[in-house]
């Protein structure tokens, strides 16, 4: 395999990058990264360094296309042909929301957006490289900057900005090449049809609003996952690097909410202990739509080993997949390549059983995927590395999507054989928000406590 | 008087108890037939043509006075405080209703959005909140309640002996600013849009003076005191959507800037004439003459309200409501009236109407006023439907515009420059360096 000669600029930008990172409390993960972390030099650096690099990528990317075309066997390509590769985690919808297309005003609509990737469109992911890179089924997120820290029962926009994500993608959706998804039926139908067969994702809980009920309003809008945290604290549960147990509310909501079987809950993000004790208490399927193993890379984002050890095919264990994600940070600074990733997948099978893996690449929402997995036009690739490493044309249709949808099916028999059960009625107990205005109470307590009423008429 | 004092007593009564954490208890007032030889004919005639009630804030009274709402739920086929429960419902014949999946303006509960309306509250949640209670609402009682969408719906539940039920929400303060939240509702079952409550909305201009004020409106909040251009936009986006406007709350100028604006036929779900008593949350007579059968006439309907202070402070009684709509019906004609109640969103309600299972009441009025049989059917349901399927025509027409793209020209976190992540870290390279030009051109401008 070629190595991109263009690199070194790029890896050099990326460690600057790393340092120059802005403090927020959101970004634990961030802070707890494996590089030496100081603020070094302004961060205007970045908008010198950042187009320099752009071109040096640009061409790299253009200059290994070419050449690697070849090297992508022709069983690769048959496969993807016959059953549909699903990216469980792709961030469109933020690109999108980040960048302005239209207007003197330079304001970001969905509808117009929605048309433009169409065409060739700035990120990992437009309809040109998803064809290029026979893409059958996408999970695209709803994401909302976690923006309150511990203090996520303020008011904010969340709500309000997760619809309009909502909105975004099922303007997408109406899109000719895009056909909306909710089961491994739809899923079929949508690759049939010559679609990209498009499921929706929610991630972070703080876009719940503190609310069972927003859950199940998110599952009426069609969404089928929600990552219960992104890098912040929600009423349900803590982000990766935090020790903090679940909220009672979030294990209220998992034990009794009827619903459970439509939105499926995804790990990636939280912390171990919300990890394990989803596991345990749920028995839900144990879903991780955008990680890695923490042994294969230590970083508090990745999956630690007792939970890895709970998931695979056998009596007493959980039959949840997890889908590798291409981010380099997660995957390995050290090297990150495609190859990388392909180790990856094959650790956690040795783990966890071929029937537990699957892919997640986290597009759009990072800056830099490993090299030989740059943007959506190299899923073949990956595809092509397995096949040479000796996985059978079955291990591979479950890698490409097989074995989330097998999880799928089940889950949603599940949610068929527990439609009767009452739904949760559990309200986060920290809330002060209530429905009752205050001019209205106070005026009921002073009438109660007037001993003779004064009545109109 | 004595009636007011023991609906009075009775309300405080429950709020007391329910403060008290004892278990709620109502104590409705007993039916007494307005007109008891019309009697056995209302009954006939409520029994034959579905009465659909155009307001009740049902999900914001079990919001209110339950800390888990949900808990409710099994309550509302016993007895449930404020007009409407179940059973009473039953009793008074009532067909279908729009329960409101609203959230309170965000002064009520103590936050400020601003002078752009652009400050963040939970109005969003509480909307969201709301219409998942009447979703777990009719999962709950599958038997006798069916959701609805359309006309077809509605009547279909009514042949199976179910209520049907639909949803409005209660201003656009609601919405928080955006288009997209529209079409969410809309896709989620909200069937209209009242363009304001008591507030003033980034869309529309309010009338203010509700239920509990004084009855004088607000400052205004935009040039003209109507419709903003972005309120013209969403009245365009709502005709698309098939979603009915409504004009209840508005200021008058907001009322005739949505007439003119909207496509499809309009409603006020639960209003007055102000020509019968001079209240702003009432209609006034050059903006009926707007509304009937004719070629520049907007073809919507005005139905009624039950709220004594905009009928009638002195003279609150079930007669003085059908005065409004007499007038009301002499300007527009009897196919443009309807029967809103405001049930659960008012202190007291008129005498003969002071709750759900009074409708014969209503009934028997008009009959005694010499109402017809067809007009009857009319203004308990007919003409809401027509008016519906007339919504639902327009939408179609419109079904080759694509949704609306404008953006509330006032938000500045559209596009979102400050969601990359730390130093851009989620952004690919080339989508950073378009979020780094475009941040350098916002500076300059």
């Amino acid at each position: 395999m070629v190595r991109n000669k263009l690199t070194p600029p790029n890896r050099m930008l990326m460690q600057l990058q790393l340092r120059v990172a802005a403090e927020l409390r959101c970004s634990m993960w961030w802070a707890t990264d494996h590089s030496d972390f100081s603020a070094l030099g302004p961060p205007c650096l970045s908008t010198i360094l950042v187009p320099a690099a752009n071109v040096g990528s640009l061409y790299g990317t253009f200059y290994k296309t070419a050449f690697q075309q070849k090297e992508v066997s022709e069983g690769a390509l048959d496969l993807m042909s016959a059953h549909p590769l699903i990216d469980t985690h792709v961030d469109l919808p933020l690109i999108l929301r980040a960048s302005a297309h239209t207007d003197i005003d330079n304001r970001s609509n969905p509808v117009e957006a929605a048309e433009q990737i169409a065409g060739p469109y700035p990120g990992h992911v437009d309809v040109p490289k998803l064809r290029q890179g026979k893409l059958g089924g996408i999970f695209m997120a709803v994401r909302v900057p976690c923006r309150s820290g511990t203090d996520y029962f303020l008011p904010s926009d969340d709500v309000r900005d997760a619809l309009e994500q909502v909105d975004q993608i099922q303007l997408i959706m109406e899109e000719k090449e895009f056909q909306y998804a909710r089961s491994s039926e739809d899923n079929l139908k949508a690759f049939k049809a010559g679609k990209f067969a498009t499921f929706i994702g929610v991630e972070g809980g703080h876009m719940l609003g503190n609310s069972l009920s927003i859950l199940c309003i998110w599952a009426q809008l069609g969404v089928r996952y929600d990552t219960l945290t992104h890098t912040g604290y929600n009423a349900f549960a803590s982000s990766a690097g935090s020790g903090d147990p679940l909220d009672p509310l979030y294990i209220d909501g998992l034990t009794k909410l009827r619903l459970i079987g439509t939105v499926m809950i995804d790990l990636s993000h939280v912390s171990d202990e919300t990890m394990r004790q989803s596991i345990q208490i749920s028995k839900a399927h144990a879903l991780f739509f955008h990680s890695a193993a923490r042994a294969w890379w230590d970083h508090p984002r990745n999956i630690p080993d007792d939970v890895l050890d709970m998931i695979r095919s056998e009596e007493g264990k959980n039959n949840g997949v997890i889908h590798c994600v291409f981010c380099d940070k997660f995957v390995g600074l050290e090297d990150p390549t495609l190859q990388k990733v392909a180790d990856l997948i094959e650790y956690i099978a040795k783990n966890c059983g071929r029937a537990h893996v699957g892919i997640g690449s986290d597009f759009d929402g990072i800056d830099y995927s490993v090299e030989g997995l740059e943007d959506a036009t190299k899923y073949p690739d990956l595809i092509s590395e397995m096949m040479a490493r000796g996985w059978t044309d079955e291990e591979i249709i479950g890698l490409m999507g097989g074995n989330l949808m097998r999880v799928l099916d089940e889950v949603d028999r599940v949610q068929q054989r527990s439609k009767d059960q009452e739904p949760s009625g559990a309200v986060y107990d920290q809330r002060t928000d209530d429905n009752l205005p205050g001019l209205a109470r106070g005026h009921l307590e002073e009438r109660s406590n007037n001993l003779t009423l004064d009545i109109e008429d | 008087m004595k009636l007011h004092l023991c609906a009075l007593i009775s309300l405080l009564g429950s709020i007391a108890a329910s403060q008290s954490q004892k278990p709620l208890e109502t104590a409705p007032s007993p039916y007494v037939p307005l007109h008891p030889e019309l009697e056995a004919r209302s009954r006939e005639i409520l029994a034959k043509y579905p009465l659909i009630d155009t307001h009740i804030d049902l999900p914001a009274t079990m919001r209110t006075i339950n800390r888990r709402p949900m808990d409710a739920i099994p309550k509302l086929n016993e007895s449930h405080p404020g007009h409407f429960d179940l059973p009473r419902a039953k009793a008074g014949g009532l067909g279908g209703a729009f329960f409101t999946a609203n959230a309170s303006c965000p002064g009520a509960y103590g936050r400020d959005v601003g002078p752009d309306f652009l400050d963040p509250t939970e109005t969003v949640q509480h909307v969201l909140e709301s219409i998942d209670l009447v979703k777990n609402t009719l999962a709950y009682y599958p038997t006798l309640m069916k959701g609805a969408r359309t006309a077809q719906d509605v009547r279909g539940a009514f042949s199976e002996g179910r209520l049907a039920v639909l949803m409005g929400l209660e201003g656009t303060h609601g919405l928080a600013n955006s288009l997209s939240t529209s079409r969410m509702y809309a896709e989620l079952g909200v069937r209209y849009m009242t363009l304001t409550h008591v507030c003033h909305s980034s869309f529309a201009s309010s009338n203010g003076g509700g239920a509990g004020t004084s009855g004088s409106t607000i400052p205004p909040a935009h040039p003209g005191n109507g419709l903003t251009p972005w309120g013209i936009e969403l009245v365009h986006e709502l005709n698309r959507l098939g979603v009915m406007v409504d004009l209840s709350h508005t200021s008058d100028n907001t009322a005739r800037d949505a007439i003119k604006a909207s496509k499809a036929p309009v409603v006020w779900t639960h209003s007055g004439a102000r020509a019968i008593n001079n209240h702003p949350r009432n209609v006034p007579d050059d903006i009926l003459e707007m509304i009937g059968d004719g070629p520049d006439k907007n073809n919507g309907i005005i139905p009624s309200v039950l709220f004594s202070t905009f009928i009638d402070p002195n003279n609150a009684t079930t007669a003085r409501v059908v005065d409004h709509i007499e007038h009301i019906a002499k300007i527009v004609g009897k196919n443009h009236v309807g029967l809103g109640s405001d049930f659960n969103g008012i202190s007291l309600a008129v005498e003969g109407m002071e709750d759900v299972s009074k409708w014969p009441n209503m009934i028997q009025e008009l009959l005694s006023r010499g109402w017809t049989e067809p007009e009857i059917a009319g203004i308990m349901g007919g003409n809401l439907l027509r008016v519906m399927e007339e919504v639902e025509v327009v939408k179609n027409d419109l079904s080759n515009l694509p949704p609306s793209p404008e953006v509330y020209y006032k938000r500045t976190d559209l596009p979102a420059h400050e969601w990359g992540g730390p130093n851009m870290a989620y952004l690919a390279p080339d989508v950073q360096n378009i979020v780094v030009q475009q941040r350098r051109l916002r500076d300059e401008l």
